[in-house]
């Protein structure tokens, strides 16, 4: 499964994803959960990364596209696969001859979920923001159509709002204006959850662990209902295959070399066993997750 | 995953410096950040980059989109409701010297000819007309201000598609798209409610084959802003109605879908009652209880049918809730049915 971060240069993901991995190395995670780093190296990097930023020395821009692969563990269970996926800002401006333009647009067309970044100070004055906020919007909308009914989480992250004043109500109004085209547009959807978080990732970090959390809950419940869709399609070409096993038909199968009902009936139970294997991992984390998600700004 | 969509042929008709690249960019800009529910993107990428470059262009230094070269550009759009897809709309843009220039023989241009193969075959044609001109010759009623506006060869061509239209092929709907609308009201000095119907009447003149009443035409004024610097001192960027022409073309597709949908529903509930009286028959029947071949084949066939027809319903219904909604956002404009004008 895949996570997505979107935004434009220096919006702060990369700034956003060590810290946030840092967090998630709590001794007893958050709520019990914890992430560990699939290849060891990253996790350095990461953690290096998050000392330099407390020591107020902020990581340089991305030049390259970087994947991370994390494990989600509970109770230090491993639950879930994941990779975080990282892009330099200009590839959302660069033309599809650009490698990471088309990586960019491959990978989020195919996204579990979606952590868009932009910086708060930028959009309340910077009349170019509105610019990127477009282009933002736009590659989330054709990202969403390409997942059609798929339950897709979606976060707005809003970065540096130690650089503004968040608690003023109309501030945070002006951070949120140009994004209701596709906060409006989610709403009147069932399958895109969203969140709108504000996020301090300096010194003092603030919020860090609300993007990577809402997204994995949503996404694991995403993921739990496709099995269950999974198990119940099974079920029923199951069940299908049963009535139609009667012993002239099992005759003519057998005759004409196809596989028998009862054969058919067979596999997709197996099949269905199969998903609910992979299923019950996911039930706990998942309602556990949400648990954790308490005063976010939901739409 | 997704839905059928119905997918529409769009052609613009208009003359270098009318206004259609500017247009097709301002409504592209305004919808991509939605106006009202709707939206659209285009499915490529790199046009979408390009297209919403060019507005900010224009937005910060006022400076318009480059006339469009020899090679037609083209565009598939995606219009939406919020995230639900409506309409997708391969459009295509084109240099508008294209109108006056040979199609045929040694001088042929090679868009003019892609352009009149390509009306042809258009579900929806949008009649770009200057409204800066148009305001000119409702202030001076000078018949060579009425010439500027150049409109014959459009009318001609407009003519010959609907004389032309392969047998079988709908006729496409219409959208007199008056572009630079501000400048109308400008320009003669009146206020925009007085002076729109006698630029109607203007169109109706101009334009005589989209009043046929075999057609549907719209006709609609739009604006991008306050941009003329001839007739401004102040450039301001306040589109208008922009959205109005894709309405328009969902709108009149959907009616004539529904029209069709209604009569095959008809056949799909005579289809569903016949298999319905077959299935009863045999079951009524003495023999009745030895053909359970029979049965099942018949009961699949009744199932199949109620099937047909119950999703035929569904889609008509959503069909028809979709257009009560679309037909709720051009109440303001006027629409030409069957010939008449309509508000």
């Amino acid at each position: 499964m895949d996570i997505v971060m979107l935004g434009h240069s220096e919006a702060g993901k990369t700034t956003y994803v060590s810290l946030m991995y840092k967090e998630m190395q709590k001794r007893w995670g958050v709520g019990g959960f914890r992430l560990r780093a699939r290849g060891r190296g990253d996790g350095d990097i990461l953690l290096a990364n998050a000392k330099a930023i407390s020591g107020g020395r902020y990581p340089d821009a991305s030049t390259q596209r970087s994947v991370y692969g994390f494990v989600l563990q509970h109770r230090r269970s491993d639950v879930f696969d994941f990779s975080w996926r990282d892009y330099r800002g200009g590839a959302l401006r660069a033309m599809s001859d650009d490698r990471q333009a088309r990586e960019l647009r491959a990978d989020l067309a195919s996204a579990a979920a979606i952590v868009v970044f932009s910086d708060a100070r930028r959009l309340l004055t910077d009349r170019a923001a509105a610019a990127e906020v477009k282009i933002l919007i736009s590659n989330v909308h054709r990202a969403l159509d390409a997942r059609g009914d798929l339950p897709t989480p979606l976060v707005i992250a809003i970065t540096k709002c130690d650089l503004v004043d968040y608690r003023d109500d109309q501030t945070r109004k002006a951070l949120q204006v140009p994004f209701l085209p596709i906060i409006e547009a989610a709403r009147s959807t069932g399958n895109v959850q969203g969140a709108i978080v504000p996020l301090i990732c300096g010194p003092r970090p603030k919020n860090v662990k609300a993007p990577i959390l809402f997204a994995l809950a949503h996404a694991i419940s995403g993921r739990a209902e496709q099995l269950r869709n999974e198990i119940s399609r099974h079920e029923a070409a199951a069940r299908q295959a049963d009535s139609l096993n009667t012993f002239g038909r099992w005759v003519s199968d057998k005759w004409n070399g196809r596989k028998t009902q009862g054969e058919i009936a067979r596999e997709h139970r197996v099949a269905a066993l199969r998903e609910q294997a992979a299923l019950r991992p996911l039930l706990d984390p998942a309602e556990q997750l949400k648990k954790l998600l308490t005063g976010l700004d939901y739409f | 995953m997704h839905a059928v969509i119905p997918e529409i042929t769009v052609t613009m008709l208009g003359h270098s410096k009318s206004g259609k690249t500017t247009f097709m960019i301002g409504m592209y800009n305004m919808l991509l950040s939605g106006l009202t529910d709707y939206m659209l993107y285009a499915t490529d990428a790199d046009q979408d980059l390009e297209l919403i470059a060019q507005w900010e262009k224009l937005c910060e230094s006022s400076e318009l989109p480059k006339a469009t070269t020899e090679v037609p550009q083209y565009y598939n759009f995606v219009f939406t409701r919020g995230l639900k897809r409506l309409l997708k709309i391969d459009w295509m843009d084109y240099r508008g010297g294209t109108l006056l220039d040979e199609t045929s023989g040694a001088d042929a241009k090679r868009d003019a000819v892609e352009l009149h193969a390509r009306l042809t075959r258009s579900d929806c044609i949008y009649a770009v007309l200057d409204g800066g001109l148009l305001g000119d010759f409702l202030a001076s009623r000078n018949p060579a201000d009425l010439m500027k506006l150049r409109a014959s060869r459009m009318s001609s061509l407009i003519h010959r598609t609907l004389d032309q239209r392969p047998v079988g092929r709908p006729l496409p709907s219409f959208v007199v798209l008056i572009t630079k609308a501000d400048l109308i009201a400008k320009r003669t000095g009146k206020p925009a409610p007085d002076v729109m119907p006698e630029a109607v009447k203007a169109v109706q003149r101009l334009l005589t084959p989209v009043f046929d009443p075999q057609v549907t035409t719209l006709i609609c004024p739009v604006r991008i802003g306050r941009i003329s610097e001839e007739d401004y001192d102040r450039y301001e960027i306040a589109p208008q109605w922009v959205e109005k022409p894709f309405i328009f073309s969902l709108y009149n597709y959907l009616t004539e879908q529904i029209a069709d949908d209604q009569q095959l529903i008809g056949r799909l509930a005579d289809r569903d009652a016949e298999a319905a009286a077959q299935l009863s028959k045999l079951r009524g029947s003495f023999l009745g209880a030895f053909r359970a071949g029979k049965d099942r084949e018949l009961a699949g066939a009744a199932d199949a049918a109620k099937r047909a027809y119950g999703e035929k319903q569904t889609a008509l219904r959503t069909n028809q809730n979709e257009a009560e909604r679309l037909a709720a956002e051009l109440d303001d404009v006027p629409i030409v049915r069957h010939g008449k004008l309509s508000f």
